[in-house]
């Protein structure tokens, strides 16, 4: 199954050619040009996960982070930047990045990290069904 | 070397810092546009190599995003150039239009994530002092900077030159309701530090949101 990807990144250019080889690579990629449209597009739809520019106009990809993952616990998100300092990327990891990238990148290790992510994911999301159906069993008293 | 002239080193220095970093991050931008479009030319070569047909009008148009790029690139190679030079002397003759323009320019990629504009208005091109173009560069930045950082509701300021009896002035525009924000900010010693050094003064009108920084025609007189 296509991996579910939304790409956020203020670079319209990058954005386009970046997708276009993801998409090449049987990922299902949407993008998004702010942190404001990736909120949005999270509340509309689900991700396996979200690859995410540090630096954008606006809200900037810490604090985006940050509400991304108050949304979805289990979302996965990699950050991909230019540049990050040391302190970026400790407070990344603190709010629950799962990768740090830095720009350019190569297309096969995002690729495997997207892959990785999705991976996880998915395991977060059958121990959460698993453990519902427990908690029903157990209430239910069958 | 005093303390005090240290301490205007280090601020001065740190100035830079903040320049070369938001620099090299636009540029690993670029790099990283470049990188993924020679990455798609890749990708067609081997969709071509497999049998299928090159969508030719696909070709050129990564082609001219990347000569786009390229010339963004160059663009800002200049600018960085420019800046480095102007720690060659101490004191020279300086365009103040021309050194407003490089700053606003070396501010852009922090001032576009902000959300704020900054217009360098053509007005008098003309206005030349003698000067130590570094610190007044460092000063300049560091408060568009500080006003910018400190006073995020206003989006879009503008910055022109003028000349006053014989001081050459630098007027930042859009700064209405500001006044505490800007009293702060001028407060801070690192500015004062630079306003000394470069022998120069502000005067902050509150009614009409204009701050003016005037500076002697020549800093050895």
């Amino acid at each position: 199954m296509a991996e579910k990807i939304l790409l956020v990144d203020d670079e319209a250019d990058f954005l386009e050619a970046l997708s276009e080889r993801m998409r090449a690579r049987g990922m299902d990629v949407s993008t998004s040009v702010s942190a404001q449209q990736a909120l949005d597009a999270v509340d509309e739809g689900t991700f396996d996960a979200v690859v995410l520019d540090l630096m954008m106009p606006g809200m900037d990809g810490l604090e985006a982070l940050r509400i991304l993952k108050e949304k979805d616990p289990k979302l996965q998100v990699i950050l991909l930047t230019g540049h990050a300092t040391v302190q970026q990327s400790v407070e990344a990891m603190k709010r629950g990045a799962r990768d740090l990238l830095e720009k350019p990148t190569d297309i096969e290790t995002l690729a495997k990290k997207i892959k990785e992510a999705s991976a996880e994911r998915m395991l977060l999301v059958s121990e959460e069904a698993e453990e519902k159906i427990k908690n029903i069993l157990t209430s239910k008293g069958w | 070397m005093g303390i005090e002239q240290d301490h205007n080193v280090v601020q001065e220095l740190r100035y830079f810092g903040r320049v070369t970093a938001s620099i090299s991050h636009e540029l690993k931008n670029v790099l990283a546009i470049l990188n993924e479009n020679a990455g798609l030319l890749q990708d067609l070569c081997a969709m071509v190599n497999q049998g299928q047909p090159l969508d030719v009008t696909r070709v050129q148009k990564l082609s001219t995003t990347m000569q786009k790029q390229i010339g963004r690139g160059d663009k800002i190679i200049k600018r960085m150039n420019r800046f480095a030079h102007s720690v060659d002397h101490d004191c020279e003759s300086v365009n103040l239009h021309e050194l407003v323009t490089i700053v606003v320019a070396l501010f852009e990629r922090i001032a576009t994530t902000r959300g704020i504009t900054i217009e360098v208005m053509t007005g008098t091109s003309g206005v030349t002092v003698k000067t130590n173009p570094f610190a007044l560069e460092a000063l300049v930045g560091t408060m568009l900077d500080r006003l910018t950082a400190e006073a995020p509701a206003i989006t879009r300021h503008s910055i022109d030159v003028s000349s006053h009896n014989t001081m050459g002035q630098i007027r930042l525009q859009g700064l209405v309701k500001q006044v505490h924000t800007v009293a702060r900010v001028l407060d801070s010693d690192d500015l004062k530090a630079l306003l000394g050094a470069l022998h120069a003064k502000t005067d902050f009108r509150q009614e009409t949101g204009e701050l003016f920084i005037m500076l002697p025609d020549n800093i050895t007189a």
